[in-house]
């Protein structure tokens, strides 16, 4: 029985500052509970009947001075710990905006968490010390609670909501996580390590091969390069090609001119509801939107709303994949995802600091996934996050599915592929073919498709038909 | 004046021929008194079966693997425990038990307001213990005692609607005392007995009765609401049906808030009037105490959101509940210092009693004072559900309510059967609760705020020296509860005669015999006097009339 601990160690930043206020709460409770029974016990002794000797005349039975003030001192000690752990909770429940963004689900009985870069993990979680970390957080079953003891942090995890807490850890090592919240048969052995280390060790931890996200959410082992999807994603990028295979851009267009609203600048603010409230567009409106549109109509779309519920076709995870994604699209991420294309390009240079270490991450990310040195990139990286994202926001993906089953063909693996026109002829899908397709597209029909497709000459400049380009030149050869 | 035999007439003899009509007799009364005796044998089984669930969780606690019973048997065993002792115990125990053999001696009237009622809720205690019963014997029911959604709506595969009809039915007794406390202290009170001298420990009822009628529909109603989610599906708590988990949390903890003041009021009044007569003075600062019960009922209601500080709740809500939590625990603290106070000039003595009422405030002072530490938000976000809530609460209701109901049992034990029960075994079960719960609980207080959570089956190695202290502790707990059990049947057989006033106590229920008659009074007393009326001299007198040899 060498240590004897009375207090879990401290790892993070309120850790300290709460053992203090613990710390004080004791010394009064001891002054109250020590003084108090000590003065009991002596009058008990003193004033026992077999005591002749002490003076029992003149019994006071009441004394108003008395009663203020044993009822005004503990009043003001009582109002002075409320202040203190007031003001202590309030930082609490405040994250600063330079938090990195981890996405947790809990369900019966194990912890899934996905960091921002989309490695993910199973009742374990990674996080770097020195920088705050915000959890976002649901269950998919009943009520459970997130809970490590060495940070004093706990936060109950809701089926139906977003609950979220953060922290910053401060030591490096291995804590305890448990769940706090009866939860069933399993709630005692649902838990496991939170490992705190150096944000390097973090970085390098986070494009270390472990379990991969697919763009449709699904895990998979890293087997070598899928075609059009990018390896270990950050959650913001499987959201955006989320959001183009479902056929969200067809509706959300980035310009307005869609059937819904455009989701730029959305996340964060406070958006007009069709009965007249207000609502913030955090991440739980945003799961809610998504699962089940008709509870909050924005005003001028409905009610009833046209937007089919995606309750029941999307796992959590891709929910929380389209939400970051969408954040990325706003200026009030309040995460690392600063700036819309930050997190969006794997490799792309960043230009805020707060994001550097995750995009850094990102920018190796994709190429440590696969199993060989990554091959020299056969399209410009920086260009083609932009050109998806325009290909998502003006509707080409509603046409040119990947799959194939669209008005249009699919773009995948198009570039440098020789293609029948409808003239009869052949032609090899070239930078210059795909720049003229895109400017006039009647000009070369492939065949097998109608002349349907509108001329993007006048709506696009020459360095947006660039980007574009190098998006379908990414789609694979 | 020695007494050497039992009185004749008293409540319990009748006439019945057969025992058939015996039983009869009793199973049929409206005497309060016999009512009593019924509750104190209904209530006292369901402690023990209580007790044994916590003998179980404890004695699985021992390792910190699951080696004595699989997680689905101990997830059970801590539910039954909690259920049994909350509904079937702590909340109808004091006011059932003696309240309902009290009220109407110590107001000079021939029984309560409601006879029939007051039957009728015994009736509706044991309909909902049978529920509860059943629910244990069919294979119990795993959601703990919270019920919280949507596990118990949508997900247990346990007994929940018996054992939430059990609860439901108890929740209805309990209304039915309580309204029937109300009105007899309203409109029964002999001539002469102003509010004012009334026994503090009417005060006390009254504002446990006045809490009881407000907040018990509130849990009827939220259980019947969980009933119908779980039998018929409808969408109220889970939000796979459209509902809100967390309504349920507020719903609950609206009635379950005041239900702790509902077991601790009756125990303050007992401990006002136990310092008194073992002090032989009036209790100091009696407007206060009288007051302090009924700002404490009323503030009991604002505070539940100090439950659901994680819930997701928000944050302003926390704040202000916080806020009122840390105002309710002034008038408690208040009485404490007027209990304290009214030592001071006194002529003490320890009988058993008196180390119950004492015991009592060491043991309340502590876990009221950590329930402050438990309502400040920065330190309950790191200490709620683990095992440091377990001990705060343990101390308030074992340390609290249990202390000041074998107390108060202790006191009128020989005006409820006629006879003292052997002073050396009181004190010396007295003394073994005192170590036996302070070896129990404050492991946990230490436990708790090093992570280990509540309602675990398992836990890491590093917690098991604790726990093996704690259930040390429970063992020896266990023994001074068993003891009094032993030595007051024994009493009945071979205990001294009281006579009508063994501790020379004012108040009226010491001026009729021991037992007293069916009909309490032979004439309606008229109150002239103040409650507490000692004279001036006399705790000089009684230590004046100490020698050697007399009672401690």
């Amino acid at each position: 029985m060498q240590d004897f601990p009375l207090f879990p160690e401290q790892a993070s930043t309120f850790a300290g500052p709460i053992d203090t206020l613990y710390g004080v709460l004791i010394a009064l409770s001891l002054i109250f509970g020590g003084v108090l029974p000590f003065i009991i016990l002596f009058l008990m002794v003193r004033y026992h009947r077999s005591n002749q000797k002490v003076d029992r005349t003149n019994q006071i039975h009441s004394n108003l001075a008395l009663e203020l003030g044993w009822t005004i001192i503990p009043l003001v000690l009582v109002m002075g710990v409320f202040f203190w752990g007031a003001f202590l909770y309030i930082e609490m429940r405040t994250p600063p905006p330079t938090s990195l963004e981890v996405y947790v689900i809990g369900k019966q009985w194990m912890w899934h968490a996905q960091h921002p870069n989309g490695k993910r993990e199973n009742n374990e979680l990674h996080v770097p010390i020195g920088r705050p970390v915000r959890m976002i957080m649901t269950s998919q079953d009943v009520i459970h609670s997130f809970y490590i003891p060495a940070f004093r942090v706990k936060q109950d995890v809701v089926p139906g909501r977003y609950t979220t807490m953060w922290f910053e850890a401060t030591r490096e090592g291995e804590y305890h996580l448990f769940c706090a919240e009866y939860c069933g048969t399993e709630h005692s052995r649902m838990g496991g390590r939170v490992v705190a280390m150096s944000i390097a060790d973090y970085e390098r931890w986070l494009v270390t091969p472990g379990e991969v996200i697919l763009p449709d959410g699904s895990a998979g082992a890293a087997a070598g390069p899928i075609p059009g999807a990018a390896q270990g994603d950050p959650m913001a990028l499987a959201g955006g090609q989320l959001f183009a295979n479902l056929g969200c851009a067809g509706c959300h267009r980035s310009d307005g001119a869609g059937t819904g609203p455009s989701l730029q600048g959305l996340f964060g603010n406070q958006g007009q509801m069709a009965d007249g409230s207000t609502i913030t567009a955090d991440e739980g409106y945003l799961a809610e939107s998504i699962l089940n549109p008709q509870a909050k109509v924005a005003a001028g779309y409905g009610p009833p709303s046209v937007m089919p519920a995606y309750a029941g076709q999307l796992s959590d995870d891709q929910v929380n994949q389209l939400i970051a994604y969408i954040k990325s699209l706003s200026d009030n991420t309040g995460a690392d995802g600063g700036q819309p294309n930050a997190t969006a390009a794997p490799g792309a240079p960043t230009t805020t600091a707060a994001s550097t270490p995750v995009s850094t991450a990102a920018a190796t990310g994709g190429a440590a996934a696969t199993p060989e040195p990554a091959a020299a990139p056969i399209f410009d990286a920086a260009l083609a996050a932009p050109g998806e994202q325009i290909f998502a926001s003006i509707g080409c993906v509603g046409c040119h599915r990947t799959d194939g089953v669209g008005p249009g063909p699919s773009l995948v693996g198009i570039y440098n592929a020789e293609k029948p026109l409808a003239d009869g002829t052949t032609i090899t899908a070239d930078e210059a073919y795909l720049i003229e397709s895109i400017i006039n597209a009647q000009a070369k029909v492939v065949q097998g498709y109608q002349p349907i497709m509108p001329a993007y000459g006048s709506q696009l400049n020459q360095s947006q038909v660039a980007q574009l380009v190098e998006y379908i030149k990414s789609l694979g050869k | 004046m020695a007494t050497t035999a039992l009185p004749q007439n008293t409540y319990l003899h009748d006439t019945s021929p057969t025992v058939w009509d015996w039983i009869r007799s009793w199973l049929f009364t409206v005497d309060h008194k016999r009512i009593a005796i019924l509750y104190l044998l209904s209530i006292n089984f369901f402690f023990l079966l209580g007790g044994l669930a916590a003998g179980a969780v404890r004695l699985e606690l021992v390792t910190p693997q699951g080696d004595l019973m699989s997680s689905d048997m101990y997830n059970r065993a801590f539910t039954l425990h909690g259920v049994i002792m909350v509904f079937f115990f702590l909340i109808p125990v004091i006011p059932s038990v003696l309240g309902n053999f009290l009220v109407p001696l110590m107001i000079g009237a021939r029984d309560l307001a409601f006879p029939r009622v007051n039957l009728l809720s015994w009736y509706l205690y044991m309909g909902g213990g049978i529920f509860a019963l059943s629910a244990a014997v069919l294979g119990g029911v795993d959601t703990g005692w919270t019920f919280y959604t949507p596990f118990s709506s949508s997900y247990s595969n346990s007994n929940v609607i018996l054992t939430i009809a059990g609860a439901f039915i108890m929740g209805f007794s309990s209304i039915a005392t309580g309204v029937n406390f109300i009105v007899t202290i309203h409109k029964m009170r002999a001539p002469g007995l102003t509010w004012f001298r009334l026994p503090l420990f009417i005060w006390a009822m009254y504002a446990t009765s006045l809490v009881i009628v407000l907040a018990t529909p509130v849990i009827g109603i939220t259980l019947l609401l969980l009933m119908v989610e779980r039998i018929w599906g409808v969408g109220i708590f889970d939000p796979a049906l459209g509902g809100d988990p967390v309504l349920f949390q507020h719903l609950f903890w609206f009635y379950s808030h005041p239900a702790v003041y509902i077991m601790i009021l009756p125990a303050f009044g007992v401990i006002s009037e136990l310092i008194a007569t073992f002090s032989r003075k009036r209790v100091f600062g009696y407007e206060f105490i009288a007051f302090s019960s009924l700002a404490i009922a009323i503030l009991g209601f604002l505070v539940w959101g100090h439950h659901m500080f994680v819930s997701s709740q928000s944050v302003y809500s926390s704040l202000v509940f916080s806020f009122i939590s840390m105002l309710v625990a002034i008038p408690s603290a208040i009485k404490v210092f007027n209990w304290t106070a009214t030592l001071y000039k006194g002529s003490i003595s320890y009988r058993t009693p008196m180390l119950y009422a004492l015991g009592f405030i060491g043991l309340f002072v502590i876990g009221g004072l950590t329930g402050i530490f438990l309502g400040i938000v920065a330190v309950d976000i790191h200490v709620t559900d683990t095992y440091f809530v377990v001990a705060h609460f343990h101390y308030v209701m074992v340390g609290g309510t249990i202390m000041a109901y074998l107390g108060g049992l202790h006191y009128w034990w020989p005006k409820i059967t006629g006879r003292m029960y052997n002073e050396v075994w009181g004190s010396i079960s007295a003394m073994v609760v005192f170590v036996g719960f302070n070896l129990t609980f404050f492991p946990q207080f230490v436990l708790g705020y090093l992570g280990m959570p509540r309602r675990y089956h398992v836990y890491p190695e590093e917690f098991q020296i604790l726990n093996v202290l704690s259930t040390a502790g429970s063992s020896i707990l266990a023994l001074g509860f068993l003891l009094p059990i032993v030595y007051f049947m024994l009493s009945l057989v071979n205990g001294k005669v009281a006579g009508d006033n063994p501790w020379d106590s004012t108040g009226l229920e010491w001026t009729i015999s021991s037992p007293p008659p069916t009909h309490n009074f032979h004439e309606i007393p008229i109150v002239t006097t103040e409650a507490y009326a000692y004279p001036p001299e006399a705790a000089e007198r009684d230590a004046a009339a100490w020698r050697p040899g007399s009672p401690l």
